[in-house]
């Protein structure tokens, strides 16, 4: 079923319309919480309020906008504002382990992937919020430079440029570390 | 081109956003340049990074408690009661620091009517004099210390 479909559904009325929404985009709307906020317990709070805000602005969702940029919009503004309101001064304490992934890759894969991810995510909490969102939504998300600038309605010049100093910031960092 | 504008265009270069005519230009500076080559390098890597980097699935049971969370939210006197609730409570506070006001001014003006009355100058003065020694007995410390300094009472 396809985005519209699902929309039109629920704007009349069907009950299980916005369960297709939260299935279809919970994981990444999930990874992309877990890379702007690193806490596992913060991500799950933020893209859960992510949906509760969606559920509630989606009678006056317009058919022609991208459903998926609409809830990453929503998603990164939820997440800047956990970020703002909380001083993120407790460790991450709560393993990955305790919330298993339900696609699990082999052990020895996930392991190389997990300390990775550990790395990266780290290295992009040095960064300025604005520039983590555009680089999150870029190299993990894999979206366009315009659909990141409709998202973070920016111009697609300012995207360029946050993107360009993400790198830089990311590689001086991870230099100095490796 | 100049090394410095061809630092700005490694991430657009990266990201294949550069025209033609800059993809050339920027390649030939790369070919000629050993540290914008290596920077160029390093920030591949980095896009190695990310593509390697895990992807995490919701956890088990994040549905459901979104799905949760919505129909929690829709409930009417849900949304009543969190628009309303700082009220409530705000009114309580109020209300019990008034209790506790009236409750100190009523218990002060007891203590204030159930005090005695206050001592004049005399007998304010009479409180002042030296009789206390008198009452300790001649074998306790008190008495030997006033044998020993022969402290005389002027009454």
């Amino acid at each position: 079923m396809d985005d519209i479909e699902i929309i039109r559904n629920f704007k009349h009325g069907e009950a299980d319309a916005f369960n297709d929404i939260v299935l279809k985009y919970q994981d990444r709307i999930f990874n992309l919480c877990l890379y702007m906020l690193r806490d596992t317990h913060d991500a799950q709070d933020a893209a859960q309020d992510c949906f509760i805000k969606a559920c509630r602005a989606l009678h006056d969702f317009s058919p022609d906008a991208s459903l998926y940029t609409w809830l990453y919009r929503i998603a990164v503004n939820t997440c800047l504002d956990y970020r703002r309101k909380r001083i993120q001064s407790r460790m991450d304490s709560h393993s990955m382990a305790e919330d298993m992934p339900s696609h699990m890759p082999s052990p020895e894969k996930l392991y190389e992937s997990r300390e990775i991810s550990e790395v990266v995510r780290t290295a992009m909490q040095k960064l300025p919020e604005k520039l983590r969102a555009a680089i999150v939504l870029r190299e993990i998300e894999g979206l366009s430079y315009e659909e990141i600038a409709e998202i973070m309605d920016v111009s697609t010049g300012t995207v360029k440029s946050r993107i360009s100093r993400s790198r830089e910031e990311l590689r001086k960092i991870l230099v100095r570390k490796l | 081109m100049r090394c410095r504008h061809a630092r700005k265009l490694i991430s657009q270069y990266i990201d294949k956003e550069l025209s033609s005519g800059e993809t050339k230009l920027f390649s030939a500076h790369i070919e000629a340049c050993a540290a914008c080559r290596l920077e160029l390098e390093e920030t591949k890597e980095l896009s190695r990074m990310f593509a390697a980097a895990e992807r995490v699935s919701a956890p088990y049971g994040f549905a459901t408690r979104v799905l949760a969370g919505i129909e929690a939210d829709k409930r009417p006197q849900n949304r009543l009661s969190h628009i309303f609730r700082p009220v409530l409570v705000r009114a309580a506070e109020v209300a019990f620091a008034c209790v506790i006001v009236v409750i100190g001014f009523f218990s002060g003006r007891m203590l204030i009517t159930d005090s005695p009355a206050p001592l004049s100058a005399a007998e304010m003065r009479s409180t002042f004099h030296l009789d206390v020694f008198e009452s300790a007995p001649p074998d306790s410390i008190a008495g030997a210390y006033i044998g020993m300094t022969g402290v005389q009472n002027e009454k």
